[in-house]
Parts: structure tokens; sequence; C-alpha cells
């Protein structure tokens, strides 16, 4: 890379990377595969736009557009249809909790690694809730139209995921 | 849960992590070609070296590449496509979005901190930079007592997208506006980013350093005023300046001409004289103006009125010449509707 396309494509990469993670991480399953997306999309975009020195009058859209490109050779290639999640799939018998009542001190006290793994362990569901929530910021009302679930539903899931990391964690240790 | 929130941050796309892995991707991939294609590109370049010298022996061997640049992030990382800086001084620096409307301010020295700028974020860049030079008017940084002329200098730099319709914008909203003061000139200059980057290399806001670029002054920056004192600077100035051509003068025109007939006076004068050749242009611009302080115009409302008196006597002595819906006419629809024309003329 030319010190001028390093510069040009780091800007452009920052600027955007936020948005287009979040439209990859929620329309396929594993985040082993929203992260091959997801550099794929960089790569091309570097390749064909920032080298070949094009010009492309609006980026977000434009990489929305590879991103698309992206996951649709990804469905064909795994034989798979984008992830949806219905309610009735989803037993929610719980009732809301309050958050104060949950106690994350062990979690605090891991290391970063540690705790992403025991996520890992989560249903997809779940660990789509919480990094909707932990990395993208989401009010659950975003997370509920994002997944076209209940606001409930979110809720409901997200508090149980959080006691369900924890448990996890202790079964762990012990 | 901080902790929590952290590991997600950590280890779900992180942005820092995976822009190092695409980087090193496309290195290793330039990498890969270079090996693979390395006694082609020779020769290529022997070719190249053989052509350009039977061709002529002064060809450069290493031509500038064209680059364009497709956007630039803003200190709070937006991405924005243009930047607008104004020098009045104080001096600011605008980022504009693909729709040209402002997305971040930075104010550039100690003088434009102390004007309130924040909410002219999410105006159109035009609109923002006539209440910039407002603020500053009416904060008393422009004299307008001064017999030197007062000017505002406006560089504009885009990144990929023609900035053409961002210039002519500000340029017909600014010599249209009603609420900056008529001694007041503003100049439109296009530089370009290196201009920039040379620009903050020297600590200058990017106006200084581009009126600089036009003199010689012992490797010292000169203010805007300082710069245009000088009647020969002033020239350079006007010739190095974007112009205002006629298809702009006329929708400056057309928006004072609208705004007068929502005020319900009688504008089939000043259509006669738009309508005649010949018609000197920039004249009929400043009696249009001069038509508006006749008649108490608010020079400095917000809200483009007349005093209520003055509107009741002006009901009184001219006739309605418009429609409802031609009052309802705000200027932008004037200035996108005769952008429609000229594209469409073109």
């Amino acid at each position: 890379m030319s010190q001028k396309n390093t510069e040009l494509f780091e800007t452009i990469y920052r600027a955007t990377f936020n948005t287009i993670s979040k439209y990859v991480y929620f329309k396929v399953a594993q985040l082993s595969d929203a992260e091959d997306i997801v550099q794929a999309i960089y790569i091309d975009f570097y390749n064909y736009i920032i080298k070949k020195n094009k010009s492309v009058e609006n980026v977000q859209a434009y990489l929305t557009q590879m991103a698309n490109h992206e996951l649709s050779k990804y469905y064909k290639s795994k034989n798979e249809l984008p992830i949806t999640f219905s309610e009735e799939n989803l037993k929610v018998l719980e009732n809301i909790q309050d958050e104060s009542d949950l106690e994350f001190e062990i979690l605090n006290s891991n290391n970063s690694i540690e705790v992403f793994n025991l996520v890992k362990n989560l249903s997809l569901i779940d660990q789509k809730i919480l990094g909707a929530r932990f990395r993208y910021d989401m009010t659950f009302k975003e997370i509920a139209q994002l997944l076209s679930l209940s606001e409930n539903t979110i809720k409901t899931r997200y508090y149980r995921a959080l006691k369900e990391l924890k448990k996890l964690y202790l079964d762990q240790e012990s | 849960m901080e902790k929590l929130k952290q590991s997600f941050k950590d280890n779900l796309l992180n942005e820092d992590v995976m822009f190092k892995r695409i980087t090193q991707k496309t290195t290793q991939k330039s990498y890969l070609n270079f090996v693979n294609f390395k006694i082609l590109m020779t020769l290529s370049i022997v070719l190249t070296l053989i052509i350009a010298i039977v061709i002529n022996n002064s060809s450069p061997l290493n031509p500038v590449k064209n680059t364009t640049q497709i956007g630039i992030s803003t200190p709070q990382n937006k991405l924005a496509y243009a930047i607008v800086s104004v020098d009045i001084n104080p001096s600011f620096e605008l980022y504009v979005d693909i729709n040209d409307k402002v997305i971040e301010i930075i104010p550039l020295n100690d003088e434009a901190k102390t004007l309130s700028y924040e909410s002219f974020v999410g105006l159109p860049v035009q609109d923002a930079v006539e209440e910039l030079i407002r603020k500053a008017q009416d904060a008393g940084f422009i004299d307008l007592t001064n017999t030197s002329p007062n000017t505002v200098i406006i560089s504009t730099i885009s990144y990929g997208v023609d900035g053409t319709k961002l210039v002519k914008d500000i340029q017909i909203k600014l010599r249209s506006s009603l609420f900056i003061d008529r001694s007041i000139k503003s100049y439109i200059i296009k530089a370009t980013d290196d201009d920039r980057e040379k620009a903050k290399n020297e600590n200058v806001s990017l106006g200084i350093y581009m009126l600089n670029g036009f003199i010689q002054n012992n490797g010292l920056p000169m203010s805007v005023q300082a710069f245009v004192s000088d009647l020969n600077n002033l020239e350079l100035l006007e010739e190095y300046a974007e112009n205002t051509t006629n298809v702009e003068l006329v929708s400056v025109i057309q928006v004072l001409i609208n705004e007068l007939e929502r005020l319900n006076i009688n504008t089939s004068g000043f259509q006669n004289r738009l309508n005649t050749e010949g018609e000197d242009l920039e004249e009929l611009i400043e009696d249009l103006k001069d038509a508006f302080e006749s008649i108490g115009y608010k020079e400095t409302s917000s809200n483009n009125s007349l005093d209520e008196s003055e509107d009741e006597e002006e009901d009184e002595d001219h006739s309605i010449s418009e429609s409802e819906d031609d009052e309802e006419n705000t200027e932008e629809d004037v200035e996108d509707e005769e952008y429609e024309e000229e594209e469409e003329d073109n």
C-alpha cells in the first residue's frame, strides 16, 4: 500500500466499519463468517476502488452493496438462508429482572478473552443480543427491530443470557 | 458490566484487529503479485523506457499519479465529502456530508471559540456559512465602519465529488443574503487536500494559507484584512477566486425578487430589468437590496420579516402579484429550480 492509499483506506474504513460490521454480523450465524465477509468487503474495496483511484459517490452505500454481494455469495456457498428468529421458537417464560439484581463482579474479575470464550457457549440468539448491546451499544428497541422480535423477548433473553454466562463461569471454576 | 462490554469490544469484530488483518492481506497480495509478475514488470519497464526515449527524450518517466480521494474522516470519525474553511477572522472548518449538510464544525482559533456555532451542524453548508459570518458580524469581529473592504475568504475542498454545486450554492446564498452587511465581500477559493496539509503544517487556516500563496510576505502569514488592504492583493484575489457567473447572478436576483414578492411588494420593475438585454446584473442586485433597506427589512432578524407596521403600509401600497403557492417558495426551492434548469440546458 502506498502511504496516500493507506491513509485514504483507513479514513474510509474507520468511518464505515461500525455500520458495515454490524450489518454483516446480524445476517450470518457464526462470528468467524462475519469476520471473513467483512474482511473480504474491505479487501475488495481496497483493490478495486482505492488502488485503481476510482471515485465512488456514496462510500457507505457502495460498501453496503458490496456486503450484500458477499452475503449472497456466502449463503450460496454454505447453502444457507439468512438467519431469522421467531417468537414461537423462543420460549420466553421468565419475567424481566432488574439489572441491579445481577452480580457481575465475577465476570469483571476475569480477562477479556476468557469472558468472550464463555459467550461462545450461549445460543446464537443470545450471542447476537449481547453483541448488539455490548459491541454496538444498541437499545433493546433497536435490537428487537433488527431481529424482528418483541422488545420483551429481547430483554428477557438478555438477562437470562447474563445469568447463564455467570453460571458457565462458576461451572468452569469448580 | 464494563469488563463484559470491553470483552465484546475487544473480541467481536474489533475495528483495530480487523484493520490490521485487512492491511496485512492487501500487502501480502501486493507482494505475491509482485513476485509473480516480476519478470513481466521488468520487461514492461524496459519497453516503456525504450518507447519514452524513442518518442521524446524529454518525456517524463515518472508521470504524476492522478489520485482521487473519495472522502475524509472528520475529527469525530464521520465520513465527509467536502471541507469548507471560513476565514473572517474568526476561522472555522466545516465538514460537509454527501448531501452538502454540515456534520461537524471545528473552530480554528480563539476568536472562533468565543462564538456559539454548534446549532449550525445539520444545516445546508451555505446556510451555515451565512450564519457564521452573521454571528461574527454581530459579535463585532467585522468592523463595519472600516473604510477598507471587509473580506471573508471561503476555501473549499471536495473529496471525490464534484464540488461545483457546493461552491455555487455558497455564492448564491452569500450574494443574496440580507443579513450580512453589504460592505462585506466574500471570495470563494477552491483548494486541494495538499494545500490543507501544508496549511496545517504552517499552523494557519486554509484561507490564510491560500491567500499567502498568492504573494510573498517574507514567509510570514498575513491576515485576510491585512492582505486585502493592499489593492494589488485584492486584484490578485479577485482573479484567483471563483467567478460569479451571470447564471448565478440571475439566481441571486431571483431569490431577492421572490423574497420581495413574499412580502407583497410589486416586483414588475425589477422583473423587466432582469429580462432586458444588457442590464447590469450587479447593479440590479444592489438596487434590489436598496429596496429591502428602504422598506426597513430587519437585517438582524432571523425571521426574514418586515417590522409589522411597515408591513401593513406596504400591503396598502403594493398589489399582490403572485399566487399563494409561489409565496411559499423558499430560497432553497428557487435555487434548486435554477440548478435543474441549468442542468437541463447543459
